[in-house]
């Protein structure tokens, strides 16, 4: 590998994987859609330098896993012979993500296309630096979950026959989820180019190194940093706009959505091809990466949906039918801060859903190898998070320094020329013992958090009048069997109160909701019960 | 008899992540397994992704410290 390309590479997004030499190679798709022919070449070179598989992600985009270091060089000339490019990973302003052009979902109040291509100026011209994640939703179903995915969130939204884009800041999950405030409404996409332009600079200005949107803001406070976000909104900023290949031209009538089931975002080389020839046959000729990692073929015309199901069904693909939506993990057990196999775990919960049999809620299961959550467990009715909690090891710690550093929390200190960690502060993230060049750190027990109730929101105009919320905690530190059981216990209220989960906490309060889903899963704890009361 | 060590240098100051390791990675691929490979790593994320890295690859690291505003990590070739 030659010096410079390897220079090149870094500006890219290329991510190592657990094994050794394999990584995983990030690529950028604008507008979050590919047309078939990209889609195609995608899974040559998938099937030629990794193991045939792309990953549908939550970043809404699609990513090649175990591509090897050697490789990586040639890999990213294959993608750019097929007019391809690496998105980009880590401290750097990220890939606008949008839904859909008004021209194909009828739902979209404004045209997030076409704010989008606006944005990626941003991404064009990013020296670097801090992670700056930009997302927009069309309507208030907010289907890209732009208040908690996003550092500056876009929701277009109509009020008394003004339509613009409310303004949301701070949204992440992570080890501290926050869920962005609102700091400017109905702007028109100019306003918002210049707002995203005053965030960058405020934060390359004021900012300390790799901090987010959130810190800063409570560091400043909402008015202040609101005050510097809104400053001559008036006045437009000169960008450089990215046209959107998949851009429509016209509005397509009469045409549905189809949303094709990929467990874990998983889609296998033969698998993305078939895709990309529905896409072309019936389709508008590109697929959409939706944020929980269905592959979308929007503008399948009505009149042939039993056709082009039946053509998905005969290439081994199946649909997001009544039920659950998409189950959508991390990297998990590929990912280098795996706790969880989140993958496997959301094999069995499909098993589940299939024995259970679920109403029409399109009930949201996700699963995330660690308390980073990429898999959006906060987000969703259910969300499973692997856990992991450490120890310091006295004699082989040397008070180096590095793990307090590793730290996100602030909870490891070096006293008295040792690491010693704070039980309340720790997030169970698992990032200390890998830090620790020594091994001085072990994982005293690991397990899973199952966290209950949390919605993007996706069903602010239906039924569900909720605004998003972030899950709550039902168990923690419980092995798969209990996991599985609290899920089923959930499913099974889901299924006899028709109601998704944020609904049934509210009606029965989280506390009863906690002690439903629990039952029969602490069987200990019951018969320590037990044992108490015959005392 | 003690045989002598033999030591390689590696200075990464001002080398960012992830170009660092991979610099780490292909001078350790040179050297014969448990030569000894002292680095100059700076603070911050440096000092947190390149020691876990090469301890993902196999290799030992035998010593990190602080020096002024760097870390010096002694490493041996597995």
């Amino acid at each position: 590998m030659k010096q410079i390309e390897i220079e090149e590479l870094i500006k890219g997004g290329v991510v190592k994987l657990k094994d050794k030499d394999l990584f995983s190679v990030w690529i950028r798709a604008v507008c979050n859609n590919m047309d078939a022919v990209k889609l195609r070449r995608l899974a040559d070179i998938a099937d030629r330098y990794g193991r045939g598989l792309i990953l549908f992600t939550t970043r809404m985009l699609p990513i090649l896993p175990f591509i090897h270091f050697d490789d990586i060089t040639v890999v990213k000339e294959a993608l750019n012979k097929a007019d391809l490019v690496l998105d980009r990973c880590g401290a750097r302003v990220r890939n606008s993500d949008v839904c859909y052009d008004a021209n194909v979902c009828e739902r979209a109040v404004l045209d997030p296309l076409s704010l989008g291509e606006k944005l990626d100026h941003f991404w064009q011209t990013d020296p670097g630096g801090h992670k700056i994640k930009t997302s927009i939703a069309g309507c208030e179903r907010q289907c890209t979950s732009p208040r908690t995915l996003a550092d500056i969130g876009f929701v277009a939204r109509e009020d008394a026959g003004r339509k613009g884009y409310d303004v949301y800041v701070g949204g992440k999950l992570g080890l501290d989820p926050f869920v962005g405030e609102r700091v400017a409404e109905l702007l028109n996409e100019d306003e918002c180019v210049t707002l995203v332009r005053n965030f960058t600079e405020f934060i390359k200005t004021n900012g300390r190194p790799g901090e987010r949107s959130a810190h800063l803001m409570g560091r400043y406070g909402k008015k202040d940093m609101s005050r510097a976000l809104t400053k001559g909104l008036e006045i437009k900023t000169a960008i450089t706009r990215k046209e959107c290949e998949t851009k429509q031209a016209f509005r397509t009538d009469k045409t549905k959505i189809l949303r094709i089931r990929a467990t874990n975002g998983e889609v296998r080389s033969e698998q993305a091809r078939k895709i990309a020839d529905v896409a072309e046959k019936y389709g508008l000729g590109f697929v959409h990466f939706s944020l929980r990692g269905s592959p979308e073929i929007p503008g399948i015309q009505e009149s042939k949906l039993a056709e082009v199901m039946r053509e998905l069904k005969d290439g081994g693909l199946g649909f997001i039918e009544n039920g659950v939506d998409n189950l959508q993990s991390c990297f998990g057990r590929y990912c280098t801060n795996g706790i969880l196999d989140a993958q496997a775990l959301l094999q069995k919960t499909e098993e589940l859903i299939k024995r259970l049999g679920l109403n029409n809620l399109s009930i949201k299961i996700s699963a995330s190898g660690c308390p980073n959550n990429c898999g959006i467990s906060p987000l969703s009715d259910i969300g499973f998070t692997g856990v992991s909690d450490p120890e310091v090891v006295a004699n082989k710690c040397n008070g180096c320094g590095i793990c307090p550093k590793a730290c996100r929390v602030k909870a490891i200190q070096i006293i008295d020329g040792i690491a010693v960690i704070d039980e309340q502060k720790c997030k169970y993230c698992g990032q200390c013992a890998p830090s620790c060049p020594f091994d001085a750190i072990i994982s005293k027990r690991s397990g899973i958090t199952v966290l209950a109730g949390g919605t993007g929101p996706h069903f602010k105009d239906d039924d569900y009048p909720v605004e998003t919320e972030l899950a709550r905690e039902i168990m923690t530190f419980g092995d798969e069997k209990k996991a599985l059981l609290t899920a089923e216990n959930i499913l099974k209220l889901v299924k006899a109160e028709n109601k998704n989960v944020i609904a049934l906490i509210k009606d029965h309060g989280f506390e009863k909701f906690k002690e439903e889903a629990l039952a029969g899963v602490d069987r200990d704890k019951e018969r320590r019960e037990i044992w108490l009361k015959r005392k | 008899m003690v045989e002598k060590e033999i030591i390689q240098e590696l200075d990464l100051r001002g080398v960012k992540c992830p170009l660092n390791f991979v610099k780490v990675k292909l001078k350790l691929e040179e050297l014969q397994p448990g030569v000894i490979l002292e680095i100059l790593l700076d603070d911050g994320e440096p000092i947190l992704n390149v020691p876990r890295s090469i301890k993902e690859d196999g290799h030992e690291i035998l010593a990190a410290e602080r020096v002024e505003e760097h870390y010096r990590v002694k490493i041996r070739k597995a």
